[in-house]
This record gives C-alpha cells, sequence and structure tokens, in this order.
C-alpha cells in the first residue's frame, strides 16, 4: 500500500492577509496551491529537461511500489480493519495517493510509502471537522483533492516527459524530496505502530483532521485519490510504464480486499443508538397508555382495579373475543402443522394483536400527519427525512457517485459554491479597492486568485453543463476573437487600468499558445485520440473542463493565467451566457417599449378625463342631484306667487306628517291622557278590548244576571270616575321613576375647589376651569324598565351577594356559561331522585378497605 | 244537574291523576334554558362537560320517571249542557261529594270577634284563626281537634303559623307575639310595632311584618335575630304577599305601588304602578310567574312578575279585600260578601268564574286555599266558613318537602333538616339561582361590596359583644399631668424638670391639705407672701 503524500506547505504564506480558509476549502487551496507551485516547475522545465529530476522520481515510485508490497504483506488484518472504517469507494485504493506534503518551497517532498500516516491523517481530520461534515457532503473533499490529484499527476507526467529539461536549481528541489521522501517514510513507520495501538484501544482512527507537525498547516484527509482516478487522469503524456505498474498494483490488491461496510462516526452511531434505544423504551412504556388513559379519564375508580387496567377490562376482553374470531383461521391453519402449545397460541396472538395495532396507529399517524399544514413542520421534517436517508446511505456503504443522489449532492455542492464570496463584492475586495491596495503585489495577487477561484466554481457548473450538451465540442478551441470580445465585455476590477494591462499580457500569450496548439492538433493525431479518451472518462468529474482543449490545452492556459495574473481568460460557454443576454436585453427592451406604448395610450387618456373633469362646463354630477339643486334655485330667484304657495304648502304638509310621526311615536309633547296610561289592555284579543272602550274590555267580577244590570252608560261614568279616583299616584309615580334614573344615570359632580384661582380687583377674569367628576351609571336606554311604563327596576338595589358569588370563572372552564352550566343541576334529594343522589355525588377514588392495592400490570404480556 | 268529575279528587291530596304530564316537563325538571352546544377547545373539558350534560339529562329523565309514582289526579267541576260551574252552590256540590269532604265543607259562626284572619299551616293540616277583637284558636278542623283558644283582650291585625303548626305569631295591638300551639306566650317583637301584615318565609325561617309606620322588618324565628329593618317611605302599608319561587316580598301601597322587597337591599328591587288607589291585596302563584293584585279602584290586575308586565285586568264591582292563588292556579277573590274563584284566570282572560260564593251579611275579610286539599277558607265578620272548591289543591305531595300526613317523628326531623338547611337573608334575590355564579361586577367593586358585607356582619356581632365586655375607668379625679408624667418617667432619671414637677405637686398636696383644713376650720398657716414672691422668704 502507497501513499504520496503532498503537503501545501505555501498556503499559510499565500492566505496570511487574506481571507480566512474554511475547513471545506482546505481542499481547494492545496489544489491551488500545489497547481502554482507545480506550474512554476513545468515553466522552468520547459526550457530544460531534467533527466535527473525523472531519475529521482521514477525512484521513488518504485520505493513506493516496495514498501506497498511489503506493507501489504506484513499488514493483512489491518488492512482490512482499515478498510472497514473508510468509504466503500475506497476499498481498492491501495497505492492511493494523499495530497498531503507539498512544502513551502513548492517541492515534492516524499513519495511517502506508509499507508498508516495517511490513514491516521484522514482520522484526525474527520474527527476535528466533524461538525463542519455534517453540513457540507462529504464528497466535496473529495473531488477537491482528486482535482488537485490529477493536476499533480500532470505534472508528473510534465516532469517525466520533459525532465532532461530541468534546471539547475531544481537539483536542490529534487534532494530536498528525496530527504523527504525519507523522513516521510520513518515517520510512517512510527505512525503504523501507533494506530495499531490505538486500534487495540478501540479508538477511532479515520477523519481526523492533523496538524501537520512540521509546518503546522492543515491536512485534509478525508478522501484519498484512487488509483482509478490517476488513470483516468492521465494524458498521453504520462508515462506508460508508471501506468502499467499501477494497473498491476490494483490488481493484486483486488486479489486480497473485500468490500466491507464502514462504521459511522462514534457520535453518530451513538445517535443512532440511542434513537432506537429510545423507540424500545417509548414502546416499552406505550404498553400503558391506554391504561393510564382510561383511568384517567374514568369517572369513577374502585380500587383494587380489576386486573389489566380497572374499568377497561371489559373492553379488553372483548377486543380480544373479536381477534380470537378474526385471527381463528389463520390459528387453525397454524394449529393444522404443528401442535402449538396455549402460551405460544397466546403469544403469537399477541403478536399478531400488538402488529394490526402499531400498524393501525402508523395508518392513522400518518393520516394526521397527511393533514399538517405547517411549513416549518414540513421543514423540519424534510431535513430529518435527509438525515435519516444520509445515515440509511452511510449504512448501506454504497459507493458515492453512483447514485442520482450523488448527482443532487453535487448539484448541492455547486449551489453552495455559488454562494461563496469569491467576487470582488466582499468587504475585504471592495477595501482593496477603496484603499489601492491592489497596488500592493501580494494583495492584488491574492484578489485575483480570490476571483479566479469564483470563476472556476462557477465554471464547473458551466462545464457540467457541456458535458452533457455538447460532448463532441470539447476537442475544439475557443476562437481568440470571442475571447477578445468578452475583455471587452469585463466589469468591475477587470475595467482597471492594470487588469486591462495584464490582459492585454495574457491576450498576447494565449495568442501564441494557441498557434501553438493549432500546430499540434493539425500535427499529432495520438494526443488528440487520448484527449478524448480522457474526456469520456471523466464524465462525471466537472472539473476536467478548464478549456475544451484537454489536459494539455487546459494547462497550458492555466500557465498564461498564472503569469498574466488574469482571473478570466474566455471560456466558450460564458460567452455563450452573454450572447443569450444580449438577446434577453433585446427582448426586454422590445417588451418594455410595447408597455411603454400602452403606457402612453393610457397616459392620454387619463389626460384627457382629467381635462374633461377640469372642464368647468362639464360636471361630472349626477342628474338627481343637479335637479335639487335647480329646484332651490328657482325657489330663490323665480320668485314667481304660485311657486311660493307651492313650497309653503309643501312646508306645511310636511310639518303636519312630521306631527303625526311624533304622536304616533310618542314624541309629541302631548299632556299625559291618564286614561291612556291606565286603559286596560287585554294581552289576548286586544283588538276588540282596545276598541270598544272601558267597561266592554273588563270582565266584572260579578255575574250579571239580566235583572241586576244597569244602564251601560251610567256604570260606565262610575267606573271612570272611581277609576280616576288617585290620579295624582300616576304622576307621583313618573316623576319618582325619573328621580331613579337620575339618581343611577351618570353624575357630574363639581371638584372646583372653592375660591381657587378666583381673585377680586379689576379686569380679572373669572376662571374658566370647571373640575368636574363624572360617575359612570346606568343610561336611561340602558335601563331594564326603559320599555315598562309603569315599573321602576333598581339598577343599583339589583346587586346580588358578593359572598355567594364567584369572582372569577374557576379553572376548569373556560367561560362564564360553560361554568354556570355545570351547576345548573342541583344534586339534593329534593330535586333529584335517589339514584341520581347517590351516582352524582359519587366520590371520584373509591378503595376497598383492608385491601392491598396492586401496582398496575402490563395489558399486553409479551 | 251539576257532576263533579271525580269525587275522589276532592279527597286529601290523594285524588285523581295529575296532568302534569308533557307540557310540564320543561318547566318543571329543566333548568336551563340555554341548551345549545358551546363549542369547547379543551378536550378535556369538553369531555366533562359533555358527560355533565348527559347527568343533567339523565337526571331529567329519572325526575320524569317518577311521575308514574303520582297517583293522585287533580279534576274540576264540569257543567253539562246548559249548566255554568259558578251556578252550583256549596250546598248542592256537598250532596255530590264524599261524606269526608262534605264534612271539610263547614262554617264557623264567631259573631262576637270577627272580622276574621285566617291561615293554614304549610302542609294544610291546621288552621289559625285570628279575630280582630282578641279571639285566636288553632286547631286540626278535620279531625275537629282545637290545639288552643285564646282571648287575648287586645286587637288582632294578622296571624301566621310558622315552619310547623307548633308556633304561631300574632300581630297584636302593637307589637307582635309567638305562641306555641298550647297557646303560651313565647316571645314578644318589639320592634315590630303596630304591624298590619306577616308572612313567613319557611327555607329563610324569617318572619317579614310590615304595619302602618311603612316599616318592613325582618326577623329571623330560629335565632331569635331580627335581620333587618326596612324604611318604605311609603305610608303605611296596605298588603303583603310574599313570592314563593324566591322570598321576595311583596308590599302593596296606599299609592298604588307594589314594591319588591329583599332583606340585603335598603331599595325596593322593583317598584310597579298597579293601581290608582291603595293596593288591597296581593297574592303571587306558587311557581313566581304571576302575580295578581287587588286595588281600592276596583280593579284586579295580573302581572307577570318575571317581566313585570301587565296580563290583564278584571274588574270587581266592589273594591276586593283580599285575593289567594291554590297551588293549582285557581284564583279566589273576595269583594263585600262575594268570593269569587276564577279557573286559569292568570294565563288567559276569562269571560266568568269558575265558582261563585255569596256570604250574606258579612265582608269578607281574608281568603286562603288550604294547602293539598280542595278547599277555600275564608275569614268574614261573622266567623269563618270553608268551600269546596274541587281542583284547588295540589293533589300530590312530596312528603320530604310538606308532608300532610306527618308523625310527631317526621315533624322533629322536618324541623331539624329545616334548620340545618336553612338559607341565609343574603340569598334571597329575584333569581334565586344566582348562587354560585360568577359575579358581573368588576373585581374593584366586588372586593368593596365584599368588604362591606363582612364588616356589616362582624360589626354587628363583635361590636355588641364588645361593648358588654370592655370595663370603663371609673376612677375619676385621681389622675393629673403631673401625676402621669412622673408614673411614665423612669424611676432612676433624675432631671431638672422633674425635680420642678416634684415640687408642683408637693406644693398642690399642700394646697388641699390647706383647703381641708379651712373647712374643718382648723387654723391654717398662712404665708405671708404670695405663691410667686414666696421663694424669697425664708
Amino acid at each position: 500500500m502507497t501513499t504520496t503524500n503532498f503537503s501545501a506547505g505555501s498556503l499559510g504564506l499565500t492566505r496570511a492577509q487574506g481571507t480566512r480558509p474554511c475547513y471545506h476549502e482546505i481542499p481547494q487551496l492545496l489544489a491551488d496551491a500545489t497547481e502554482s507551485q507545480m506550474a512554476k516547475l513545468d515553466k522552468s522545465k520547459a526550457k530544460q529537461p531534467d533527466i535527473a529530476a525523472k531519475k529521482k522520481l521514477e525512484e521513488a515510485l518504485r520505493q513506493v511500489e516496495d514498501d506497498e508490497i511489503i506493507n501489504s504483506d506484513s499488514d493483512d488484518s489491518f488492512l482490512a480493519d482499515d478498510h472497514d472504517k473508510d468509504g466503500g469507494d475506497e476499498s481498492d485504493g491501495e497505492g492511493s495517493i494523499a495530497l498531503d506534503d507539498v512544502d513551502k518551497f513548492g517541492i515534492l517532498k516524499a513519495a511517502g510509502n506508509s499507508p498508516a500516516g495517511t490513514e491516521d491523517d484522514g482520522g484526525s481530520a474527520y474527527h476535528d471537522s466533524e461538525s463542519a461534515e455534517d453540513e457540507t457532503p462529504s464528497s466535496s473533499g473529495t473531488s477537491d483533492i482528486d482535482g488537485s490529484a490529477q493536476s499533480i499527476t500532470t505534472r508528473l507526467s510534465d516532469i517525466e516527459s520533459d525532465s532532461p529539461s530541468l534546471e539547475e536549481d531544481d537539483d536542490n528541489a529534487i534532494r530536498s524530496l528525496q530527504k523527504a521522501i525519507d523522513n516521510a517514510s520513518r515517520k510512517s513507520e512510527e505512525e503504523t505502530f501507533k494506530i495499531k495501538k490505538r486500534k487495540k484501544l478501540g479508538l477511532p482512527t479515520h477523519f481526523t483532521p492533523t496538524v501537520d507537525e512540521d509546518d503546522g498547516t492543515f491536512v485534509p484527509a478525508k478522501k484519498k485519490v484512487t488509483l482509478d482516478d490517476i488513470r483516468a487522469h492521465t494524458s498521453s503524456s504520462f508515462g506508460t510504464r508508471s501506468l502499467a505498474r499501477l494497473d498491476e498494483l490494483e490488481k493484486r490488491s483486488k486479489g486480497k480486499s473485500e468490500v466491507v461496510k464502514s462504521r459511522l462516526g462514534r457520535r453518530l452511531e451513538a445517535r443512532v443508538d440511542r434513537a432506537a434505544a429510545y423507540e424500545i423504551a417509548k414502546a416499552e412504556v406505550g404498553k400503558w397508555e391506554d391504561t393510564v388513559k382510561r383511568n384517567r379519564e374514568a369517572e369513577h375508580l374502585e380500587f383494587p382495579l380489576q386486573q389489566s387496567g380497572g374499568v377497561a377490562t371489559a373492553d379488553i376482553t372483548n377486543s380480544v373475543d373479536a381477534d380470537a374470531e378474526v385471527y381463528g383461521e389463520k390459528l387453525v391453519y397454524g394449529l393444522e402443522d404443528r401442535e402449538f402449545s396455549l402460551d405460544e397460541v397466546v403469544t403469537r396472538r399477541n403478536e399478531l394483536r400488538r402488529m394490526r395495532e402499531l400498524m393501525f396507529r402508523e395508518e392513522m399517524r400518518a393520516k394526521r400527519v397527511k393533514k399538517i399544514k405547517s411549513k416549518t413542520y414540513r421543514k423540519i421534517h424534510k431535513r430529518e427525512k435527509e438525515r435519516a436517508q444520509e445515515i440509511a446511505a452511510q449504512l448501506e456503504g454504497e459507493p458515492e457517485g453512483e447514485d442520482e443522489e450523488d448527482y443532487d449532492r453535487l448539484v448541492k455542492r455547486a449551489r453552495e459554491r455559488m454562494e461563496l464570496r469569491h467576487k470582488n463584492t466582499s468587504k475585504w475586495a471592495r477595501d482593496v479597492k477603496r484603499m489601492n491596495l491592489h497596488k500592493d503585489k501580494g494583495t492584488r495577487e491574492e484578489l485575483e486568485e480570490m476571483l479566479r477561484r469564483g470563476e472556476d466554481l462557477t465554471r464547473k457548473i458551466e462545464g457540467d453543463d457541456d458535458e452533457i450538451t455538447d460532448d463532441d465540442d470539447d476537442d475544439e478551441l475557443p476562437s481568440i476573437p470571442d475571447m477578445e470580445e468578452e475583455a471587452e465585455n469585463a466589469k468591475g476590477i477587470m475595467t482597471m487600468k492594470f487588469m486591462k494591462e495584464a490582459e492585454e499580457r495574457l491576450r498576447k500569450q494565449t495568442r501564441e499558445v494557441f498557434e501553438d496548439l493549432r500546430r499540434m492538433e493539425g500535427g499529432d493525431d495520438e494526443i488528440e485520440e487520448q484527449v478524448t479518451d480522457s474526456a469520456i472518462k471523466i464524465i462525471n468529474e466537472g472539473r476536467r473542463q478548464y478549456a475544451p482543449g484537454g489536459q494539455e490545452a487546459k494547462g497550458l492556459a492555466e500557465d498564461a493565467v498564472e503569469e498574466s495574473n488574469a482571473a478570466d481568460y474566455a471560456p466558450g460557454p460564458l460567452e455563450r451566457k452573454m450572447a443569450t443576454i444580449v438577446v434577453k436585453d433585446g427582448g426586454i427592451s422590445s417588451v418594455t417599449s410595447s408597455r411603454q406604448k400602452l403606457n402612453r395610450t393610457e397616459s392620454k387618456k387619463v389626460e384627457h378625463k382629467s381635462a374633461e373633469a377640469s372642464n368647468p362646463w362639464i360636471q361630472d354630477v349626477e342628474p338627481g342631484s343637479v335637479a335639487k339643486v335647480q329646484s332651490v334655485l328657482s325657489l330663490s330667484k323665480d320668485s314667481t306667487r304660485d311657486a311660493k304657495t307651492e313650497a309653503r304648502l309643501k312646508r306645511a304638509r310636511k310639518n303636519a306628517e312630521k306631527a303625526a310621526n311624533a304622536v304616533a311615536n310618542g314624541d309629541a309633547d302631548v299632556k299625559i291622557n291618564v286614561n291612556q296610561i291606565l286603559q286596560v289592555r287585554d294581552v289576548h284579543d286586544d283588538g276588540d278590548a282596545g276598541a270598544d272602550g272601558f267597561a266592554d274590555s273588563q270582565v266584572t267580577m260579578v255575574y250579571k244576571g239580566g235583572r241586576r244590570a244597569k244602564p251601560a252608560e251610567f256604570q260606565q261614568r262610575e267606573l271612570v270616575k272611581r277609576a280616576f279616583a288617585g290620579d295624582d299616584v300616576v304622576r307621583e309615580f313618573e316623576a319618582e321613576k325619573k328621580r331613579t334614573i337620575e339618581d343611577e344615570g351618570d353624575k357630574e359632580i363639581d371638584v372646583t375647589l372653592p375660591g381657587w384661582g378666583s381673585w377680586t380687583g379689576k379686569g380679572v377674569r373669572k376662571p374658566q376651569k370647571k373640575f368636574v367628576q363624572k360617575i359612570e351609571g346606568i343610561s336611561p336606554k340602558n335601563r331594564k324598565d326603559s320599555k315598562l311604563k309603569n315599573v321602576i327596576i333598581n339598577e343599583k338595589a339589583a346587586k346580588r351577594s358578593a359572598k355567594y358569588t364567584a369572582g372569577t370563572v374557576p379553572f376548569p372552564y373556560e367561560t362564564r356559561e360553560q361554568y354556570e352550566r355545570s351547576l345548573r343541576m342541583p344534586i339534593g334529594r329534593q330535586w333529584a331522585t335517589q339514584t341520581t343522589v347517590q351516582r352524582l355525588t359519587k366520590p371520584k377514588v373509591m378503595v376497598k378497605p383492608g385491601v392491598v392495592i396492586e401496582p398496575l400490570s402490563a395489558p399486553f404480556a409479551t | 244537574m251539576s257532576v263533579v268529575k271525580s269525587s275522589e279528587h276532592v279527597r286529601l291530596p290523594g285524588a285523581g291523576t295529575t296532568n302534569a304530564g308533557s307540557d310540564m316537563f320543561g318547566s318543571i325538571y329543566s333548568r336551563s334554558t340555554t341548551n345549545k352546544n358551546v363549542r369547547v377547545k379543551d378536550r378535556k373539558l369538553r369531555a366533562n362537560i359533555k358527560r355533565t350534560d348527559q347527568k343533567y339529562k339523565d337526571a331529567i329523565r329519572a325526575a320524569k320517571s317518577t311521575e308514574l309514582l303520582l297517583q293522585e289526579d287533580a279534576g274540576f267541576l264540569e257543567a253539562e249542557g246548559m249548566e255554568k260551574t259558578y251556578k252550583f252552590s256549596q250546598t248542592e256540590l256537598k250532596k255530590h261529594v264524599d261524606v269526608t269532604t262534605a264534612s271539610k265543607g263547614f262554617e264557623l259562626k264567631l259573631e262576637h270577634f270577627g272580622p276574621y284572619e285566617i291561615d293554614y299551616t304549610r302542609n294544610g293540616r291546621k288552621l289559625l284563626l285570628g279575630g280582630r277583637k282578641g279571639h285566636v284558636a288553632a286547631f286540626d278542623f278535620r279531625e275537629g281537634t282545637l290545639d288552643t283558644e285564646l282571648h287575648i283582650n287586645e286587637t288582632i291585625r294578622d296571624v301566621k303559623y310558622l315552619h310547623n303548626d307548633q308556633y304561631f305569631a300574632v300581630a297584636q295591638k302593637k307589637y307582635v307575639y309567638i305562641y306555641d300551639k298550647s297557646g303560651t306566650e313565647l316571645h314578644c317583637l318589639k320592634k315590630h310595632i303596630e304591624v298590619t301584615n306577616m308572612e313567613f318565609l319557611p327555607y329563610h325561617f324569617l318572619l317579614a311584618t310590615v304595619g302602618n309606620a311603612g316599616w318592613l322588618k325582618y326577623q329571623d324565628v330560629s335565632t331569635g335575630d331580627q335581620v333587618c329593618e326596612l324604611r318604605t317611605k311609603m305610608g303605611p302599608t296596605t298588603s303583603l304577599a310574599q313570592n314563593q319561587y324566591n322570598a321576595i316580598i311583596h308590599l302593596g301601597h296606599t299609592n298604588g305601588t307594589v314594591s319588591l322587597w329583599a332583606p340585603n337591599t335598603s331599595t325596593p328591587l322593583v317598584r310597579i304602578l298597579s293601581h290608582k288607589g291603595p293596593v288591597r291585596a296581593i297574592s303571587v302563584d306558587r311557581g313566581g310567574h304571576y302575580m295578581a293584585t287587588a286595588g281600592a279602584d276596583g280593579q284586579l290586575k295580573i302581572w307577570d312578575v318575571r317581566m313585570y308586565r301587565e296580563v290583564h285586568a278584571y274588574y270587581t264591582p266592589t273594591p276586593s279585600t283580599a285575593l289567594d292563588i291554590s297551588d293549582r292556579g285557581l284564583l279566589a277573590v273576595s269583594w263585600g260578601p262575594h268570593v269569587t274563584i276564577w279557573k286559569d284566570a292568570l294565563r288567559t282572560k276569562q269571560k266568568s268564574p269558575y265558582m261563585t260564593h255569596l256570604n250574606p251579611g258579612a265582608t269578607v275579610n281574608d281568603v286562603r286555599f288550604c294547602p293539598f286539599d280542595d278547599l277555600l277558607g275564608f275569614g268574614h265578620d261573622e266567623g269563618f266558613t270553608s268551600l269546596i272548591v274541587p281542583g284547588a289543591g295540589e293533589p300530590n305531595f312530596d312528603a320530604l318537602e310538606v308532608n300532610p300526613y306527618e308523625t310527631l317523628q317526621q315533624r322533629r326531623e322536618g324541623e331539624v333538616h329545616g334548620l340545618l338547611n336553612k338559607l341565609k337573608p343574603e340569598m334571597i334575590a329575584l333569581d334565586p339561582n344566582f348562587i354560585g355564579n360568577v359575579d358581573p361586577r368588576a373585581p374593584e367593586e366586588r372586593r368593596q361590596a365584599l368588604v362591606l358585607e363582612t364588616t356589616d356582619e362582624t360589626d354587628k356581632k363583635v361590636g355588641k359583644a364588645d361593648a358588654k365586655l370592655q370595663p370603663k375607668a371609673k376612677m375619676r379625679g385621681k389622675n393629673s399631668a403631673l401625676r402621669k408624667y412622673l408614673r411614665k418617667k423612669s424611676k432612676n432619671v433624675i432631671d431638672e424638670r422633674k425635680l420642678r414637677v416634684e415640687v408642683a405637686l408637693e406644693r398642690e398636696k399642700k394646697m388641699r391639705q390647706d383647703n381641708l383644713k379651712r373647712r374643718k376650720g382648723l387654723p391654717v398657716e398662712e404665708r405671708k407672701l404670695g405663691p410667686a414672691l414666696a421663694r424669697f422668704g425664708k
């Protein structure tokens, strides 16, 4: 098992004054760093191929191979253990390369040969960045590393192919690399030992971020680059020999290892365990739920309770019987096969019942949940569901990148990346711009890098799209005019002078490269083939799409970027996008223009209207009102005699009507007609009684015999006289009523202090302010006797004794009506039958004296 | 020929079957008008309310089912063909009823002490007669046994049985007296002066009296306390009646108004202008729905007491003197020597009376229906007459409530139970079901009312007790400001002021002694110098 460790040593330097890298950024930074380092190497080697370097590398590779063999032989059991913990996709990851150590001098330090080191690193990385990982899809790191790995392999191939052209100063680098390799091997051996120890202790050893002991940089090693990855991304320029070796390695490893499911993190496992335990405990406790509920709701409890839950007994036995009926057939059927003991039958029946119960409950729950309309609830549950799915996926150990889920995850990741602030809109970027810090080289570089990364990230998505839509165009190079056009469309920081200059430079260089590539394209068919091959192989990897021309073109392009410090170098899709935007703009403008037209017409109308409104001759008045005005005018001006008399007549008629109405309503100021007040009114047939007059309306207490009957007229006069005997009574009563109304009505008390603010002398005004205290009473309208003529109801005296009333509605009741309704039924023997009284006064709990009360037993014996 | 539909019903409570059937179901057994389902949010409460409602319904059903046990039926006189029920005379009736019933229609000739006031006990067993000129008689009119007969040589204005036949109150010339069954005078209620009318509230054990002075006074007969005195401010009260439904007292005044009173309010709850002349008689039906008033203006009016609306009015040729409404809703009106009985006269206006009776030569003074019997007793100038009025009494009785056939033991039990279940005077209100309900007043207002209520009572009780127990300081003249000062001053502190005070006291003492000596003629050591210059001498 071989691992090649690179570390991004220069990281600390380059990011020092810039934004702080997040955990998930680190792989990317790493990749960038390596790329930049390698680019330098590349450039130098382009002139002079260095044979020595190549040799060294080959040697290193050989060493790697040997070490791997040794390790795999010696640590068989350990390997299995490791794989158990790693992702399934890493099962074939022997000889995988973790990009760990590119030191700050930009030198390939170690083709490290210990798997243990890698494992260790990975493990620690996981532990420290767990929280971060929870949020980000785990694949993010992987592909970053993949990317960087790819770039490195590219460099490797470069080194190999162009090794003779290496410069002298690279000798130093090679030497230090050798040293690093030695160190790494030693270190890894030690760590292997450590790991073994740790394994025994049962400590998790994977996925922990480590701090490199040498230079104190973070070493993310979540995912390792597999051999497949390397092979996939190698171009034709890579040595075929090393490829063959890799193949060999893979074959060997495949023979030995198996796909083993990975274990989850400790906390994750614990969580799942807890959830499961909770479910079990809940189910256990839930057995009593029904009984407890029933007992709580029971109106009356008599202790000792009947077995299996007091009142519920009857119900349960019933249900048991029903169950027996339902499952009778099944039971019989089962009994035919073999003989069951009674216990078995009971347990089985219970099981069945339980299952049915559970199913029913689940169904009910689902029904209930389905009804819930709360958005927050849905959101929370969606998240939960996702998490569960994730866990499930992890438990199953599905290899990543094979499912649709993976695609989803990629999309998500991409979206997340879109949100990164790799634009010059961040505060920092703005500050740089504002304070002219971009003149400082370091800052400028950083800024550019940031922008470039933003570009990269967005382009990754586009690359994906491209892959899907036009695979055939991949090998075509972008035309230079396109690039130029793009440069013209540049915005923001790109409009600055230095950027323009840089761009100009870049363009020049690109043109050169472009020419070169053209030549190469024309000449070398082999390369083309390989390019297409690679393009096919990397279908899922959007990162491959830097430049449609394939690996070399991309590399060159990147070189150019590095040199010119320009952020964008005109890829195809962007341009297309711009074009579409332009098209859209056109559309929009047309639309807007049409809308404007509409608006214009509308505004015209409005104007027209307003003109109309402002026209004094055209009044928007209803005809009726106009007529009214006219009539008024006519009366005042055209004062013909007829009209006047007519008006007078009208007024008179109106007054008469009003008076009549007043009389009808009783508003008129008429003297109190006592006769009216005390007129006997027959409620049941008032039509007759009211009309016929006093005596006729009344039935005398006498039996009117024919002999005794007096002349009706005389009798009536007599009666009326007698009836009016106490005439004053009525007036007195009304005065009394008036007084009561005043007493109980609103009162105003003048609380002005006598003499306060009052002065004597010439020209002194009287104090205007009167201090009046108003005490609210019962208004005459709201009085109960407002419509009762001969009745005074004392509103104040109707107070009830506070002692016998409740101040507020007592607890369980919500409203007064509910509470008072519960009171309406008297319990006493005077009002209810004996049985009712007994039932109503039965205590809630009755305990049989001298009996031991057992605790509740579970209703189901499982 | 007149026919009494069922002869049994004329017997004591036990006759005929009641038609208290379906139409009475609602009024008798159900307690609330609002039975609509209120939406309740709380599940537990909802279940609770539902359960309570169910219980309520069950209780009603159970109560209704007990109607099966009501064996007796009430019946009325029924006329055939051209006959009119009001034409039947007592003598004719007596021919057609059983002997026991016929024996209950009797006449007592008491010419010398009339006119008579009458009263029945609540169970209708005993009759109490009070002749204006000082004759009191209590007896069981069925058995013909006399409990007591008294001649109090004093005017008697009213007589009233208390909670049972053991005690009765007599409103005499000046005070109200309470006698027991054997005629022993137990109490003289000296605060009830010149009482003209009395009522007894059996559930509250309150004797309500009102007299010429126009004071309504409540006397608790179980404790002997006077609950309250209410000034009507309307002159002499001419009539008094109680509403058995809510224990409200109805007073009739000379100015034609009827006022409604409860013991805990100093002003009348309601005033109704009923007549133009003095209100001569008032009666309220058992259910507390209707009130009949008779005035000196010759009117007889029926009022709905719940709505305070006049339902309808009748006319009496001469002003009515007494009114009574029976348990079954018959209205008896006396005017002059006549007694007219009206059937269904409260709900609907009747054209003709149910029965009439003429008592020639004697003005009727008081009319009472005998509870649980088809009898109407009236006291008049010349004694007492008992009329047979078929359908007047409630045929079915609740022995737990009022038992006409109660034994000695039952009477005693009933008395104790009654005392235990005695209601407080404050519980009297127009709506007797207010107890336990939520107070509609604002909390602050309620709190004040509560404080007022409690302090009132405690003052009454504690204040009196304090007045008796606290000793008064009766040693006079032994104290002075100087002595007090010295007493208060700590003994061991000697300062300038103390010295001065001691000197002053000493001087005072000397002066007193000198005075004493002078009074006794003893020689007194005279000082040459006055008090101001004395210090310079010697």
